[in-house]
């Protein structure tokens, strides 16, 4: 039996950099052909390589751009020590940037999460508990289904999915609540103090869909996270939750202000040892 | 000794600024002309907010950067030597700028959705996109911890694609530094994002 000697790392990586001699670069493909091991090291590099070099998808409206920089320059003219003003996003923006405003829908393929949806029993009559659910999910290579008591990274991406089998439309609030009483959105989209967006709706659908985007939070605390679901017939309206205080965060304290909704909870650990590592 | 008598002079050909070349519109630039200049903002404008963006990893402040790299290229245009790769200038001082401003203001990288309003009829890869936005956002973000010359030149070659010997003129450094930062860093982007790639 021939034994394979792998090249090192940096020979693997030289080559995907295109900076190997042909000769060099020959003897690494011919290896490739005979090694899965170093094959994966490959892909994972080349991989790298392309979400550096990705083309970004910025909608840039040139011709607008064009004339800002050309007025630009008049007041640099106008006034030569005045820096050009940098636009900073509130905290608030980032804390939940990319949750979708509208929930539009689109089909779940990875991974079906029916086994993790809540359950419906069929022989209840119509209502909110019976026909709406909603998994909260972590993105790693694929959307994974967060469980009570697992334990996720401060800045893991969540976004969630739902369907609705009832025949008349519902609006959901999605939060989190952390280990410092803070209260993180989900959906709907929240950026502004002075704006009160109400629930998301959620048309009826048959099968599962998932949020258009996905939300990272600022400033999560590590410690127990309480992932919060209001599931209302009518819109409830994010101040409504903003204006209670910590006692009356609590899951029967929300289901007995909100007595027609749906109220859930699941508790999750945030932990700042996966930050970067883990979902 | 008489000149010849002028019965016809043919008018000059007066190519369109958008059909001259960088160095010529910034020579017509260099005389004082916005038009020229502005035609060149026109053909770089989405490199240079990209390579903002690059830096930057936040849209709105990508464009701002960029606003400024236009003020500054117009402000020292008169040492721009015709001649040169104009591209690889335009690079130099929007790294540079870049390199400055967030220094500032220490910016850090944060997820924006980059996915457009769906239609009306939902596109079946969107769970594709939300992944690669995720995947992406990691991939700045381990980027962003990355010490600057090493960050700078895995931008400079895969981000804007240059040559060693071409990132060697933006970035100052040694090609053969350049080659051990890009191969280093690579190493520790990996390894660093293994469960993503």
């Amino acid at each position: 039996m021939t034994r394979i000697y792998c090249p090192i790392e940096a020979e693997l990586i030289r080559f995907v950099d295109a900076d190997l001699s042909p000769e060099g670069a020959e003897h690494i493909i011919e290896h490739l052909s005979r090694c899965p091991t170093c094959s994966q090291q490959v892909r994972e590099l080349r991989s790298l390589v392309e979400e550096l070099g990705a083309p970004i998808g910025i909608n840039l409206d040139v011709g607008a751009h064009v004339h800002d920089v050309l007025r630009s320059l008049d007041r640099t003219v106008a006034q030569p020590n005045r820096r050009p003003v940098i636009a900073r996003l509130a905290a608030i923006t980032v804390m939940a940037a990319s949750v979708a405003l509208a929930v539009r829908l689109v089909g779940l393929r990875y991974g079906s999460p029916a086994g993790t949806w809540q359950p419906r029993g069929s022989l209840q009559s119509e209502s909110l508990s019976r026909d709406v659910g909603v998994q909260v999910f972590t993105l790693r290579k694929s959307p994974q289904p967060l469980r009570p008591g697992d334990t996720i990274a401060p800045d893991a991406a969540l976004t969630a999915g739902f369907r609705n089998l009832g025949h008349e439309k519902a609006y959901m609030l999605l939060f989190a609540v952390d280990s410092h009483n803070a209260v993180h959105w989900i959906t709907p989209k929240y950026t502004r103090v002075d704006e009160d967006p109400k629930g998301t709706e959620l048309a009826r659908t048959e099968a599962e869909h998932l949020l258009p985007t996905s939300v990272v939070f600022d400033g999560m605390a590590s410690g127990p996270l309480r992932i919060v679901t209001i599931i209302s017939p009518s819109p409830v309206r994010v101040s409504q939750v903003e204006s209670l205080s910590q006692a009356e965060l609590s899951q029967g304290s929300l289901a007995r202000r909100f007595a027609n909704a749906e109220v859930r909870e699941i508790v999750v650990q945030v932990s700042n040892a996966y930050r970067g590592k883990a979902p | 000794m008489r000149f010849p008598r002028l019965i016809y002079q043919a008018p000059a050909q007066a190519l369109p600024l958008s059909g001259r070349d960088d160095d010529t519109l910034m020579t017509l630039a260099q005389a004082g002309s916005r038009e020229a200049f502005a035609v060149l903002v026109e053909r770089h404008a989405l490199h240079v907010v990209q390579t903002c963006f690059r830096f930057a990893g936040e849209r709105e402040q990508a464009c701002e950067l960029a606003q400024g790299i236009w003020v500054t290229i117009w402000q020292s245009r008169s040492r721009y030597q015709p001649g040169g790769n104009f591209s690889i200038w335009l690079i130099t001082i929007a790294r540079n700028r870049c390199r400055n401003e967030l220094r500032r203001q220490r910016v850090v990288a944060r997820h924006s959705s980059a996915t457009s309003p769906l239609g009306p009829e939902p596109s079946s890869g969107q769970i594709d996109s939300l992944l690669i936005e995720e995947r992406r956002r990691r991939v700045r973000e381990a980027l962003s911890q990355l010490p600057v010359a090493m960050r700078e030149a895995l931008l400079m070659r895969y981000g804007e694609e240059l040559r060693y010997d071409e990132m060697s003129k933006v970035l100052g450094a040694p090609e053969s530094t350049l080659r051990s930062r890009v191969h280093h860093g690579l190493k520790l982007l990996k390894r660093q994002l293994e469960k993503y790639l």
